[in-house]
């Protein structure tokens, strides 16, 4: 056997018998991994069938549609569905989703409705297939939603600018989820998608401007991925961010009040809670992650919206009065099919609440939950 | 190497393929039970077979009925991994490394590392040789076994291949995964 030393220094012999010597003790060390191999058997066994059964499920699905192939952009607003849709979706499962031909979800019309829902995702209805849409459930009464997914606030309020005169006498409900809806209206972005915002004049607090210059095709240049749960935790703790948002929320209601009652519209604003402040231990999830834990209230959201809207005398309605967990979709933050069933009798309160019809008495049957009023 | 926790959090597919794979489980286990009790093998596969067909309807109908389930296997997956991974760290460490190291000395052979540092300095690299801003370029098999095994040869280190079925086991075993939803699971709200 050569002696010739390799390039550290170590010889040929040395080499080999330390192979020789591993080569041993790594066939003893196989030897005794052998029965953890047969007790990993089984857990092998689950993973590998549940790969090919996931896959044989997806394959037996129609197409999935990815969000980015549902919208357009549109000038100002940022994007808009897709017109004339007639396609699946995922949140969590899939679902069957249809648009009208100006994008909006559902088959009634704009120039049918008695209320206009204006919002994100949730107005939209996503996570729901058409049949248990909530706008379709009203009873008694026809709704149509206005929004889309990642719409903040701004966007809403543009809508109802748009649409102006096709308001008049119609009931506009106004959701706003916490989740990011109070957040999202301070900033220029949702991912690569360019989007409405407001921020605060140079002239001053609480003078507030809706800002679209930037609002184009062009992909926006910087982004990064948003944690929800952490922007939902400062925004229920008295922090900067909550602070600011909070007041431009109010900024926005107000110009939205006023817009409506040019048009002859009557508004109301909904406060729509993300899951984790209806879930058990997602309260305790969210405070985990607040910068300011000591200050963090999971009512807060709700509380301030009332407080700005009895200022303001628009109604404010909580959903988090009505909803549960089981109103949300199990792998997605979306109302289930039983949570638009309950949004739909809400809205048919807020209706009966703010134009109702003489001797105006519910229907037999569609009990309405006792959804938390304040204001208006 | 084919991790052995599932998924987290499933999905729906996700859910469904476990229904599908832990029915066909309990369906082989009752067929080789029965078998082993002397029934008719017609009637142990007849009795396998309706045990899948009602696992996989729950599964395809009522997928999140099988969240507990499918949690709890993972639970079970996690613990087992964590012991599993402690058995291959210490048998590989002491049965090979040691054998290596430890063996050798007593034979007289010098210790395994080399003489000075391993820390080689060198010059920068030209711009051309930057692909962009997420990192210089890589040559083909860069960081593979066969880089590994070129590298073992080179020095002299043969033994640190027989490693290779270990780390793969360990690979196999880890069960640091999230094992929470990140909260940008959704594309848009």
């Amino acid at each position: 056997m050569s002696l010739r030393p390799s390039t550290d220094g170590t010889s040929r012999f040395e080499s080999v018998a330390r192979l020789v010597l591993a080569t041993a003790g790594a066939s003893v060390a196989l030897a005794a991994t052998l029965p953890l191999l047969l007790v990993a058997l089984p857990f092998w066994v689950v993973r590998v069938l549940t790969s090919a059964g996931g896959k044989l499920s997806r394959r037996l699905q129609p197409r999935e549609t990815p969000w980015e192939e549902l919208v357009r952009f549109e000038p100002e607003v940022g994007w808009i569905p897709l017109p004339g849709l007639d396609t699946h979706a995922r949140a969590g499962h899939l679902f069957h989703l249809s648009t009208d031909e100006e994008g909006w979800r559902g088959p009634t019309s704009l120039h049918d409705a008695d209320i206009v829902v204006v919002g994100d995702s949730f107005a939209f209805g996503y996570g729901a297939s058409d049949r248990d849409l909530f706008t379709e459930q009203v009873p008694g009464l026809s709704a149509k939603g206005v929004g889309a997914n990642g719409y903040s606030m701004v966007q809403g309020l543009l809508w109802m600018e748009r649409l102006g005169e096709r308001l008049r006498d119609r009931t506009v409900v106004w959701i706003v989820y916490y989740g990011n809806d109070l957040y999202e209206n301070l900033v220029p972005n949702q991912g690569r998608y360019r989007m409405p915002f407001v921020r605060e004049s140079a002239t001053g607090r609480n003078d507030w401007q809706v800002v679209t210059e930037h609002v184009g095709p062009e992909p926006w240049p910087f982004h990064r991925d948003r944690w929800y749960d952490q922007i939902l935790a400062e925004i229920c703790s008295r922090t900067f961010v909550s602070d600011r948002a909070f007041r431009a929320c109010e900024y926005l209601i107000g110009r939205g009040r006023d817009l409506c009652r040019e048009a002859g519209a009557r508004l109301a604003l909904v406060g729509n809670p993300d899951v984790d402040m209806v879930r058990p231990g997602g309260i305790a999830h969210l405070r985990e992650r607040s910068s300011a834990p000591g200050t963090f209230d999971v009512g807060r959201p709700d509380r301030e919206l009332a407080s700005m809207c009895e200022r303001l005398e628009v109604p404010f309605y909580a959903l988090s009065s009505v909803l549960t967990v089981r109103d949300h979709l199990p792998w997605d933050c979306h109302w289930s099919p039983q949570g638009h069933r309950k949004v739909a009798r809400v809205l048919a309160r807020i209706h009966r609440d703010l134009a109702p019809s003489p001797g105006e008495t519910p229907a037999t049957g569609t009990s309405e939950p006792a959804v938390a009023r304040v204001g208006g | 190497m084919l991790k052995i926790v599932l998924d987290a959090p499933p999905d729906r597919e996700g859910l469904q393929g476990f229904g599908i794979a832990i029915g066909l489980l309990a369906a082989a286990a009752l067929v080789l039970v029965a078998w082993a009790l002397g029934v008719a093998p017609a009637l142990a596969l007849g009795a396998g077979l309706i045990v899948w067909m009602l696992a996989a309807g729950l599964a395809w109908r009522r997928p999140e009925k099988l969240e507990g389930a499918y949690a709890g296997w993972n639970r079970l997956a996690r613990a087992f991994g964590r012991r599993a991974a402690a058995v291959v760290l210490g048998v590989s460490f002491y049965l090979v490394v040691l054998a290596a190291a430890g063996a050798g000395r007593t034979r007289g052979l010098p210790d395994m590392g080399p003489a000075g540092p391993a820390w080689k300095p060198r010059g920068t690299l030209g711009a051309d040789e930057y692909g962009g801003l997420g990192g210089g370029r890589r040559s083909a098999g860069s960081g593979s076994a066969r880089e590994l095994a070129r590298w073992a040869r080179g020095t002299g280190r043969a033994w640190i291949l027989l490693l290779i079925p270990f780390l793969l086991l360990l690979d196999a075993f880890d069960v640091s995964g999230r094992e929470e939803a990140p909260s940008s699971i959704y594309t848009l709200y």
